[in-house]
């Protein structure tokens, strides 16, 4: 060890202090500590994360105690999924006393508010996104039911889905061809938090690329104001995706303006090598 | 007295080294003192990657480590709350897509959650955090490859993502600035490849080109798609933005083969898939693009006057038969960036990040192996040109030696003529060794093959290409000093001109048939 490592020796002794790329001293100078990182091996998620519900219906009971309202109207309530093309369930809501109250569904860790009609009915098709797709209703006062089913894995299934906390202004495009005839579907009746899903439900017969684009308006109310959501993605052969978005307020210079954000998203590429 | 001579000792060498790094103080007063009260050390600091201090004293620039010492002062960061800040900067062929994928399987592997804020399409921060707590901040910024590079020499970017190398000026601005030689050091490592290809409509009825076309369309001297075979209709070019690099790189691997130039388009796209969308639409339509931004249009083979020929996709550009290829890159600053930040190169340059990368649409570095079967074309092109210098029996030799063998998908250029490899290949050395050193080829003979151009007496190519072959197997050997070489053999073979890649009347052609390609037996 020469003059100046003896120096640094002593130094480091006294300090700890420690100078890089000095070849007298590497070993005093700190470890590189790559070696104590999380480097083992990476195992990337199961991509088998797609499933469709078996071809039956199920349904559950709400209001069994009272059967009858102030008016004599049989409030006996049920929540049923029906059977629908592959990838998807029908949802229906039939609470008779339950006109126009709010509900909350949950799916897949997303969210969206409906309310329902002024029969307390509500209908829709409805894209399953979690292979262990349970279907969460909440109703007033927190009354919640859930139904799950057994499932059939269909690999080839692909959506993006993007939840807004409380956004009307701000949805998910698709650059997309005639030929799937499908499109963004927006969940949620604009009273509240809302699920934009566009679902790919076969294999294309050759290579094809979806552009996927996050389009906003910016308005009075929403210039100054970071908009979130979270982000669900099943692109092909490729493990489901599931992080946080925040898009930064644009600043109310640009009211009148629209958004569009081409890169947030990864394109939805039907085939590859 | 003795430590005050050794402080100045190594300020001065720190200083020396270090100097330039002071673009990031943060110009805080601070006092460091030893554990056992006996030393201080008064400075600014500089920066705090959550292990270390670097602070600007009357001795240089030193790096402390924080556990031993006790810091006082306004410039102190609080050890506790401390947020590692990485920026990336660089190319959209990196920053739009791989990046973001590359940093959510990295949050995902880390078990860290992740928030992504963005601020428009080309910034992006994102949030890394672990029990409620924020543990870094991934700045990502999507310019270009010049602005990558200008912004790590400028200290604002602590990776830049490229898809070249740095020109002598950046390496000369680099080297000032204190970043250190950005081609010594590891500094540069590829992380994936893509390729530059011409695409079009599916209804226009073209399938390939040959380099002379592609020259004649580009430099404006063929208008009409009829020429071509296809519909009569005028040649609509479409072109990236200047600043995407893909054009000089067209311009310097086509158009300057046959001095041309190339001409002013109709269309130019800042956003790739603007350009394949386009292109994609209009009949007329050629552009220029890379492989992983091909959308909806097709991709144009690529032939050569003496019968080769080769469509551009995964394969092709992984084997490195298809000759534009494009590695997309990280290089980094010689200072130390902050765990976080080297974790997260680790994990890009492990065989981890592979499946990442391909789901991107790019080609991952993994070395793969396939059959000599599969290389009909190659052996249809080599007997095609069999002439003088390569007879059939020279062919027979080679099918002798190779027949039996699988190829591995790594093959090594050189960066000038024959003196040094190319960024690709130095990566190709790093893959090669590693996995070697992991055993995975125990029991086989890695054969490495040298090559030639056909330019001088057969011969000497002969001679010149096994040399090639020696050298790349002894920095392999060299490189790989875990690996147990009682369990793997290691021989150099030659074949001269004997098996081209492309065409050898352009100096494009040949520099693509000089290589080294590895065979497995």
């Amino acid at each position: 060890m020469g003059k100046l490592g003896r120096c640094a020796l002593a130094l480091v002794a006294a300090v700890g202090v420690t100078v890089p790329a000095l070849a007298d001293v590497a070993q005093l100078v700190a470890s590189d500590r790559t070696e104590n990182s999380k480097s083992g091996p990476y195992a990337p998620p199961d991509i088998r994360e797609s499933a469709v519900w078996t071809p039956r219906e199920l349904s559950t009971k709400l209001d069994i105690q009272n059967t009858r309202n102030e008016f004599g109207l049989d409030c006996h309530s049920h929540v049923k999924l029906v059977p629908s093309s592959p990838g998807w369930v029908g949802l229906k809501i039939d609470a008779p006393c339950r006109a126009e109250e709010p509900v909350a569904l949950r799916h897949a860790g997303l969210v969206f508010d409906i309310h329902l009609d002024g029969f307390g009915q509500f209908d829709m098709k409805f894209p399953i996104l979690h292979i262990q797709g349970e279907i969460e209703f909440v109703f007033a006062q927190d009354q919640t039911v859930k139904l799950s089913a057994e499932q059939i894995e269909v690999p080839g299934r692909s959506y993006v889905a993007v939840a807004w906390s409380a956004d009307q202004d701000t949805w998910l495009e698709v650059n997309t061809d005639a030929q799937t005839g499908n499109g963004v579907l927006r969940m949620g009746d604009g009273s509240g938090r809302v699920v934009d899903v566009y679902a790919l439900d076969f294999k294309p017969s050759g290579p094809r690329v979806e552009r996927m684009f996050l389009r906003s308006i910016v308005t009075a109310a929403n210039c100054a104001h970071s908009r979130s959501a979270k982000i669900r993605a099943k692109l092909p052969n490729q493990p489901v995706v599931t992080y946080d978005l925040s898009i930064a307020a644009p600043g109310c210079l640009q009211v009148g303006t629209s958004m569009v954000l081409k890169n947030v998203l990864q394109d939805l590429k039907a085939a590859w090598e | 007295m003795q430590l005050l001579r050794c402080l100045r000792a190594i300020a001065f060498c720190a200083l020396a080294l270090c100097a330039p790094t002071l673009a990031l103080a943060q110009n805080l007063d601070v006092t460091l003192t030893s554990r056992d009260g006996s030393i201080e050390l008064e400075g600014r600091m500089v920066s705090y990657d959550g292990e270390f201090y670097r602070v600007d004293t009357k001795y240089g620039l030193l790096t402390i480590d924080s556990q031993g010492v006790r810091c006082s002062g306004a410039g102190c960061p609080n050890l506790d709350d401390y947020i590692a800040e990485i920026t990336l900067s660089g190319t959209p062929l990196l920053a739009d897509s791989l990046v973001p994928a590359l940093i959510q399987a990295f949050a995902d592997r880390s078990q860290y959650e992740l928030l992504r804020e963005v601020r428009d399409d080309t910034r992006s921060t994102f949030v890394l955090r672990q029990d409620e707590r924020v543990v870094a901040r991934l700045e990502l910024r999507a310019t270009s490859t010049s602005e990558g590079f200008a912004d790590l020499i400028a200290e604002v970017a602590d990776i830049a993502l490229v898809f070249r190398e740095p020109t002598a000026v950046e390496r000369n601005m680099a080297e000032t600035a204190g970043v250190g030689d950005l081609l010594q050091r590891r500094q540069g490592r590829v992380v994936a490849i893509d390729g530059i290809v011409a695409i079009k409509s599916p209804s226009m009825p073209v399938r390939d080109l040959s380099l002379q076309d592609m020259s004649d369309i580009f430099s404006g001297q063929v208008t009409n798609w009829a020429n071509f075979g296809g519909s009569n209709l005028p040649i609509d070019l479409v072109y990236p933005a200047d600043t995407s690099g893909a054009l000089a790189a067209f311009q310097a691997t086509v158009m300057d083969q046959f001095e041309a130039e190339l001409t002013a388009p109709s269309n130019r796209f800042s956003n790739l898939e603007d350009l394949a969308d386009h292109v994609s639409r209009t009949t007329g339509a050629l552009g220029l693009t890379t492989l992983s931004q091909i959308g909806n249009a097709d991709v144009l083979a690529l032939t050569g006057s003496c019968g080769f020929k080769q469509r551009p996709n995964l394969a092709s550009v992984r084997n490195e038969d298809y000759p534009f290829a494009l590695p997309l890159m990280f290089y980094t600053p010689a200072r130390r960036l902050p765990l976080v930040a080297r974790e997260f190169i680790e994990f890009v340059a492990s065989p981890s990040s592979d499946t990442v990368i391909r789901r991107a649409g790019l080609v991952d570095q993994s070395v793969r192996s396939m059959q000599f079967r599969q290389q009909g074309d190659r052996l249809a092109l080599a007997v095609q040109m069999a002439g003088e210098d390569v007879d059939l029996s020279d062919l027979k030799r080679l099918v002798d030696a190779l027949g039996s063998l699988e190829r591995l998908s790594t093959t090594f250029r050189f960066r000038d003529g024959a003196v040094s490899l190319d960024a690709k290949s130095r990566e190709n050395v790093l893959r090669l060794a590693k996995a070697m050193e992991l055993g995975v080829f125990d029991g086989r003979e890695l054969v490495f093959v040298g090559f030639s151009d056909s330019e001088g007496p057969a011969s000497a190519n002969l001679v010149l290409s096994q040399r090639r072959a020696e050298a790349v197997l002894n920095l392999v050997r060299e490189t790989a000093r875990d690996a147990d070489l009682r369990r793997i053999k290691l021989s150099a073979d030659a074949h001269g001109e004997a098996l081209p890649m492309a065409c050898d009347d352009t100096s494009w052609g040949r520099a693509i048939n000089r290589r080294v390609e590895v065979w497995l037996k």
